[in-house]
């Protein structure tokens, strides 16, 4: 067994900043251990964006590339990365705990035969072992982990891991892995896409978030969260109660059974704070809650209490923040 | 036709946690649930059954014998029969060997045309079971789905999942592994007579010799991942208080993002 390896995640013809935070997490480890760092790279065409991987700090990219991987295939991708498992017996591997990532785990623990240390925050090198810390109870408690047959199989948290800084120019080493027929089946067939939001930002992939709650009053005052996000480059989140109303599609959703976010950033207005709530966001860097009941449980977990009316208060917010840009330019 | 739903037993997120001294959950005297993603898995099972009351629901869970009190509510609310896997053996299993179990459970269910499990559960939240078990199988799988379609002359499962950024419509041919997110309906209440129903239905409970599997390939001797600790997540730092005007408010939040450099 050898070398700390990735897997880079790909969509649109570009590589995704999981991909880059990653490599953060493997080059610390694969300095200690005195190991090179690889990336599995899978797609159509997309070989020419080795470099990019090299410049955040990769030592090898492992190309894998077929028409039909152009698009992420669960079964496919995980075929793949057994061959390449198979191939170069990886110490470490690493990949996402992103939407795909999570399609793949799995399948890729029944393959390799090892079991999978999901949703790691920091990953710390003690005799020899790779220990994982993972939020567990929905970041109530951290555990930690290690993996004590074979390989190190883990996924990691988005945005718990800094991206390295690019250098632009550092050299690496392109390899190829053939894509055998036997990693082509298809066996789900995609009948048709809707509803595709290209234009907004990813909940997960996003460095602040702007999150309302049954305080915001109704799906039209919502508009007023939308034109804050805007403001900030923020994806929009939502409660539980706001998506049991309607006013927001469940794909907003955070918390235990809608999504978990970590951003630098997140703006809780009209939120209570609900345990099932708070699971879904507590982990994030800084937390401003704007409520008009200093007791909300909200208050408690935020770094900024804003007791407030958010209607009253988030206009004026976007004013300041127009201020603040048109000083800056 | 029969199709099978995975259902974890797990402690009420309202609850505080306790871990027993060897690193196993304390379960006693915690109030445990039906894992909140399970149970859209296994409304959108009964709602294949209510348009075909032939088709056969059987509920699987690994766990101990509290869970018995969750397998009964999913029978009160329509299931047809379930499975208990309840085995010391089987203690102090990972994601992978869980699967293992599982997977070879619905081996021995037999005849299973699909495979239903939350996402994801409450508690571990590996977001691992579903699609270890498809690859066990050699099933394909269809994941984060929202509702799912059973179209049983055709042998397939059409579903609208949530995929990242877009809402995809999938199918699959049977036998096919599902995996269940939050949906937009909300799962049936059991009635009354469901509730007399579920003492007359059958509950098995199979021990690691039902399966095929040697004590290796499970529970703490068939982990590959080992849990060394438990810890108290860092305490957040004590917040800062904001109130006056709403210009006033306003003014000062933006000064505090700024000086924190997230604007
Ligand atoms: C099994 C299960 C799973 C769940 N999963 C989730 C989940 O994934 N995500 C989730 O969010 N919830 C989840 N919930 C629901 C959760 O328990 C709460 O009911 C929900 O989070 C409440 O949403 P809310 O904070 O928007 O509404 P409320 O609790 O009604 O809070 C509204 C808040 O807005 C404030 N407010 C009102 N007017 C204003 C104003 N003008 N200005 C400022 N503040 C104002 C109020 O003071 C209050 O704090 C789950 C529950 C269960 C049982």
């Amino acid at each position: 067994m050898s070398g700390v390896w990735t897997v880079a995640e790909v969509s649109d013809g570009g590589i995704k900043g999981i991909s880059f935070e990653l490599l953060g997490a493997a080059r610390s480890l694969a300095n200690n251990l005195a190991e090179p760092v690889g990336t599995v790279l899978i797609g159509h065409e997309v070989a020419n964006l080795a470099d990019e991987l090299f410049a955040h700090g990769a030592d090898r990219v492992l190309v894998a590339e077929h028409p039909a991987l152009a698009s992420f295939a669960p079964e496919r991708h995980a075929r793949v990365i057994g061959d390449f498992a198979t191939a170069y017996a990886p110490q470490v591997l690493l990949i996402g705990h992103t939407g795909s990532g999570k399609e793949i785990a799995g399948r890729l623990a029944a393959r390799l035969d090892v079991s999978v240390i999901t949703d790691c925050v920091a990953l710390q090198l003690v005799d020899a072992q790779v220990r994982c810390t993972r939020p567990i109870f929905g970041g109530s408690m951290l555990t930690t982990a290690v993996a004590t047959k074979g390989i190190t199989f883990a996924t990691i948290r988005p945005k718990a891991f800094a991206r390295p800084a690019p250098a632009i120019g550092r050299p690496g080493e392109v390899l190829q892995l053939a894509v055998s027929a036997a990693c082509l089946v298809a066996r789900t067939e995609v009948v048709e896409v809707v509803n595709e939001t290209s234009t907004a930002i990813s909940l997960t992939d996003a460095e602040i978030v702007c999150a309302g709650g049954r305080g915001v009053g109704s799906a039209e005052k919502f508009e007023l969260i939308e034109r804050l996000a805007k403001e900030l480059g923020a994806a929009v989140g939502a409660s539980r109660a706001v998506v049991d109303a309607g006013w927001r599609p469940h794909k907003e959703q955070v918390g235990q059974t809608g999504k978990t976010v970590s951003p630098k950033l997140y703006i809780a207005a009209g939120i209570s704070g609900a345990i099932q709530h708070l699971v879904g966001m507590r982990s994030s860097d800084t937390i401003v809650a704007i409520n008009t009941d200093p007791e909300a449980p909200i208050m408690k977990v935020a770094n900024l209490a804003v007791t407030a009316d958010l209607l009253e208060v988030i206009p004026k917010v976007i004013e300041e923040l127009k201020i603040l840009k048109g000083a800056a330019v | 036709m029969k199709i099978v739903v995975c259902v974890k037993y797990v402690p009420d997120t309202n609850e505080p946690k306790r871990l027993k001294s060897d690193l196993a959950l304390q379960r006693n005297g915690v109030q445990s649930v039906i894992n909140p993603m399970d149970e859209y898995a296994l409304e959108i099972a009964l709602k294949w059954k209510d348009a075909d009351p032939a088709l056969e629901v059987v509920t699987l869970t690994m766990g101990p014998e509290e869970a018995k009190g969750v397998i009964k509510k999913c029978l009160a609310k329509g299931a047809d029969r379930a499975v208990l896997l309840q085995d010391p053996a089987l203690g102090g299993s990972d994601a992978l060997s869980t699967s293992r179990t599982l997977a070879a459970a619905i081996a021995k269910i037999g005849k299973v045309d699909a495979v239903l499990c939350g996402i994801r559960s409450s508690d571990g939240d590996c977001n691992v079971v579903g699609p270890a078990i498809a690859e066990l199988l050699d099933w394909p799988q269809l994941t984060y789905c929202k509702e799912a379609q059973l179209d049983q002359a055709a042998r397939y499962v059409q579903v609208q999942r949530e995929a990242d950024g877009a809402l995809e419509i999938v199918r699959a041919a049977l036998p096919v592994l599902l995996t269940v997110t939050k949906c937009a309906f909300e799962p049936r209440l059991a009635t009354f007579k469901g509730i007399t129903a579920a003492n007359k239905k059958e509950l098995l409970v199979w021990s690691l010799a039902d399966l095929n599997l040697s004590a290796n390939q499970v529970g703490w001797e068939g982990a590959t991942v080992k849990v060394m600790s438990f810890s108290e997540p860092p305490p957040r730092p004590a917040g800062q208080v904001l109130s006056g005007s709403p210009a006033e408010v306003a003014r000062k939040m933006v000064e505090y993002l700024h000086t924190l450099k997230l604007v």
